[in-house]
Parts: structure tokens; sequence; C-alpha cells
């Protein structure tokens, strides 16, 4: 090296920023992609007497009212609560904050309203006397994002 | 024969550089975060040589020996296993870097960081039969970033007071 080439050379250069920024870039959307695919592979799944009524994605903030006529399951979604049913029975299923809770309903012993929330995979929350199982399940199954109807 | 003794010198350095780094709990809780002390040589020997090519050589040279020796000295098996596979992504990565000549030091010491992090992101990979370290890579990368370009700084304030430029290339 002599001495000219010396200074030129101790100096950083333009690419030298380029590439650590790119780097970072990188770093960043690769994180990005990584903690977006984990959320959305966090889902509820609620299900009447063994079969699954609805998948829900835990991220959605909403209001989930399940309620029965003649051994059929009715589920309605709803941002704002919505009014408890005066004559039918119901659960009412809360996702928010990445977390579900059963925020009411009207069977006697009253135990899943009172179980605390959900948000981890296979955790659960049964309602035995309404034959209602919400669980929280990973995201292999992508299918019925959003809430079914059976 | 001066040239072996050159070497020599900047071998007992690397391996110094190796305990010290060894003795600092830089972890974060996250393994294969390192300072990556002993690479500020491999910089400096990349640069040290009368061409890009002989400076590789010699690099290579020290860099392996320096794996060898630390890993017995201040490891284990294991450690020499993780060590090579870092040091054979990040040698490669810097020998192209300091021959496509757009880069300075702190570019060459950028990639290598990085490319040490991602050899050995994929050696755990092999070794745990997972893919969840894969979220470990972001950080990695980042921690290779930021370790690479403060010791290419360090290189280039240093190159000037090693004299690499008239003893290392005679």
């Amino acid at each position: 090296m002599e001495s000219g080439d010396k200074e030129k050379k101790l100096y950083i250069k333009k690419a030298d920023v380029i590439l650590m920024a790119v780097c970072l870039l990188a770093a960043l959307f690769l994180a990005g992609g990584l903690l977006f695919g984990y959320e959305r592979g966090e889902l509820l799944q609620v299900s009447y007497d063994g079969d699954v009524i609805l998948t829900a994605r835990l991220d959605e903030s909403m209001y989930y009212l399940i309620t029965y006529k003649e051994n059929r399951a009715v589920l309605v979604k709803n941002k704002e609560m919505p009014d408890i049913p005066a004559q039918e029975s119901y659960n009412l299923v809360y996702v928010a904050g990445k977390k579900a809770q059963m925020e009411a309903a009207d069977c006697r012993d009253q135990i899943c309203v009172h179980h605390q929330s959900i948000s981890g995979g296979g955790e659960s929350i049964i309602c035995l006397p309404h034959r209602l199982v919400a669980e929280i399940i990973g995201g292999e199954q992508d299918e019925r994002i959003d809430g079914m109807v059976k | 024969m001066k040239r072996t003794v050159e070497l020599g010198f900047l071998l007992a350095i690397a391996l110094i550089l190796s305990y010290v780094e060894s003795l600092i709990p830089f972890t974060f809780g996250i393994p294969g975060i390192k300072l990556g002390l002993p690479n500020l040589i491999v910089v400096l020997l990349l640069y040290g040589g009368k061409t890009p090519g002989s400076g590789a050589r010699e690099a290579l040279l020290v860099n392996i020996l320096r794996i060898f020796l630390s890993g017995f000295m201040f490891g284990n098996l294991y450690a020499i296993l993780y060590a090579l596979s870092g040091a054979v992504c990040s040698f490669g990565a810097m020998v192209f870097a300091r021959k496509c000549k757009c880069f300075s030091m702190i570019g060459v010491s950028v990639l290598g960081g990085v490319f040490h992090n991602m050899g050995q992101i994929v050696t755990a990979m092999v070794v745990v039969e997972t893919f969840a370290v894969v979220y470990y890579l972001p950080v990695l990368i980042i921690a290779g970033v930021v370790t690479g370009a403060a010791l290419g700084v360090l290189g280039m304030e240093l190159a000037p007071y090693l004299r690499f430029d008239s003893r290392f290339s005679a």
C-alpha cells in the first residue's frame, strides 16, 4: 500500500453505509415477518358438542355470542358488547389483547365465567353445562379464519 | 522468516483477544452473540498482504490456528465446531468483500460479523434439529453489524500504528 492509497482506504466508504443499512433493514423485516407469522399462529377455536363452530384470530378484538336453540348453537359476532338474550341460554366469549375469556354465560355453575383468560396454545375454557369448549390452537389450521355458523 | 515471526506475534495477539472475549460476559441470553475481537486481527491481515490474495492466505492460516488453539485452551470440541462453522462463512464473506474493493475495513468487518452469526445459526439448526432458532437471526444480524462496525473502526484506527503498509508488504 502506498501512503496516498492508504489515506483513501482509511475512510468509511459509501458502500459500507449501504451494506450496514441493508443488513439492519433485512433484520427488521425478518423480525417483523417472524413476529407477524407468530401472532397469526394463535387462534381461538370454539366447539359445541364436539363440532367446531368458530375459529377466530386472537389479535382481533371481538365479542362472540353463542346462543342455543333446540340443540343447535347459533353464533353472532359483534365488535361492541351485545345485548344479553333474555329468553335463550347463551355464552359470551370476549377476545381482546390476544387473550380470550368467557365474559358471561347463564350456565348454572358459572365456572367458565370465573375461569381466567386463555392465551397460550392448548389452554381451554370449558362450559360443561352448555357443552361448549373454547381453546387456543396453533396456526396450522388456517381455514375458517372468520366465524362460521353450523 | 521475518514474516513468520510477525504472523506468530499476530496469532498470539488473536489468542489473547480470544481469552479477553471469553472473560467478558457479553451474551444477552442469546447463544452466538460475541464481540468477535479476534476478528480484528483477521481483518487487519486481510489488508496486510502485498496483494489481497496473499493477505487472505495469511489471514486464513492465523484464523484456523487461532480457532483450534483457543478451542483447546478455553473451550471444548463443540466450541471449536461452532467457531469453525462461523469462521468459514465469515472468512469467505470477508475475502469476497476485500476483493471487490468497494468496502473499507468497516464493510469487510460488518460482513464478517453478520456471516459469522449466520453460520453459527445454521450449525445450531443442524445440531439441535429445530427451526425455532431462526427467531434469533434478526438479533444476531443486528449484533453482527454493530460489533463488525466497531471492530472495523478500531482496525482502521490501528492499521497506521501497526505500520502494516511498510513492514507487512515487505
